[in-house]
């Protein structure tokens, strides 16, 4: 459950963001989430609001789009996505990924070929993409 | 626009903490690991609030030498175990030990996530093992980590020292603070040689395999009585006052 560390880095961007461009306010911002994240939407969001009270932020507008993961393995070129394979890990190794999502290859395989070299190309990270500002 | 929002993250979580020492090498095999536990050991040990953290992230070692990992709980991230006093973060607590399979970019990736989670708190000191080599790992914590000081560890061998020697210089160049080198597995005949660039020598001790997984036994070693004058010499060397945090 690292959502709110995730929030808070966000929410310390934004701030950062604002105070460099001399904003009186953040209206919104929209966001991709990596699906590998595997982030409690609800809470997430809940986390940002809460983390923005009492700041120039307070009130914006929140966008969460998750991304997608699409893994794709340097031997054989199988492209894949998390959900095809996320029934068959543990709990604990789903938790492991949701802190780290690039140890993915240390519990999951390239379904096509056994293969652990494999690149995460989409759906890992957490991207802030638009921010509207008033001045 | 593309906002990553986990360094500024890693900002705040290191925001507390006082001084990052890495202690690196060119070289694999010349005790980075070992020094870098009982550094960090021996630092708690004279009463100041020290991290350990685990960035050999292909071959992490620190958890064998210190004999266990802890286990990490979460709290708006993760809070380190306390493992023999030192707040202690591995790539161990996520691989449940497995073998880690990652490239270069991948490699930066996970320290930005390891320190953008990790929630250090107050520290007077983090020691951060690094694997061998100027690559990856060292590259990304010196461009996350403002301030990093370096210590590089080296043997006796002409092939370590020259290679640390340009590491050392390359670090200098690109504004890095090198606190010394110190020198490892030296035979007990050529301590007494001194030069100026090695802030310590330490004897080859046949006793240190042995008390791997065993800290009190490695505590009372003669490499641990040697590294704890490379503690003084650094501390010396930073102006660091005793009990002054």
């Amino acid at each position: 459950m690292h959502e709110w560390a995730v929030a808070e880095g966000v929410v310390d961007t934004l701030l950062e963001l604002g105070k460099k461009e001399r904003a009186k306010r953040i209206v919104r911002v929209k966001l991709r989430v990596g699906e590998l994240r595997q982030i409690e939407r609800d809470l997430f969001e809940f986390a940002l609001r809460e983390l923005a009270k009492g700041t120039i932020a307070e009130g914006m507008g929140v966008e969460v789009e998750v991304e997608r993961s699409v893994m794709c393995c340097r031997v054989c070129g199988f492209k894949w996505s998390f959900d095809e394979v996320k029934e068959k890990l543990g709990e604990e190794e789903n938790e492991a990924i949701h802190f780290l999502p690039d140890i993915l290859p240390v519990y999951v395989k390239c379904p096509g070929c056994g293969s652990v070299d494999f690149e995460v190309s989409e759906g890992r990270g957490v991207v802030i993409w638009s921010v509207e500002m008033e001045k | 626009m593309e906002l990553d929002p986990r360094r500024v993250a890693v900002r705040k979580m290191l925001g507390r903490v006082k001084r990052v020492v890495s202690v690196v090498s060119t070289k694999g095999g010349v005790g980075k690991s070992m020094i870098s536990v009982t550094f960090a050991l021996i630092l708690s040990r004279r009463g100041y609030r020290v991290g350990l953290l685990d960035l050999d992230l292909h071959n992490p070692s620190a958890h064998v030498i210190l004999g266990e990992c802890g286990a990490p709980s979460e709290d708006r991230g993760i809070l380190p175990p306390e493992v023999h006093g030192l707040k202690f973060v591995s790539i161990v607590h996520f691989s449940d030990g497995r073998p880690v399979f990652l490239r270069g970019g991948e490699i930066s990736d996970t320290i930005v996530e390891l320190l953008s989670v990790s929630q250090w708190g107050s520290l007077d000191f983090l020691i951060v093992d690094m694997p061998p080599g100027s690559g990856d790992e060292l590259l990304e914590t010196i461009k996350l980590l403002q301030g990093l000081e370096v210590l590089a560890v080296s043997t006796p061998s002409k092939l370590a020292r020259e290679a640390v020697e340009k590491m050392v210089a390359m670090l200098e160049e690109m504004g890095v603070r090198v606190v010394g080198v110190v020198e490892n597995m030296v035979p007990p005949g050529s301590l007494g040689e001194r030069d100026e660039r090695v802030l310590g020598k330490i004897r080859f001790d046949g006793r240190v395999e042995e008390a791997i997984g065993k800290v009190e036994e490695l505590l009372s070693t003669d490499f641990a009585m040697d590294v704890e004058r490379v503690v003084e010499a650094y501390l010396r060397a930073s102006n660091i006052r005793r009990g002054v945090k």
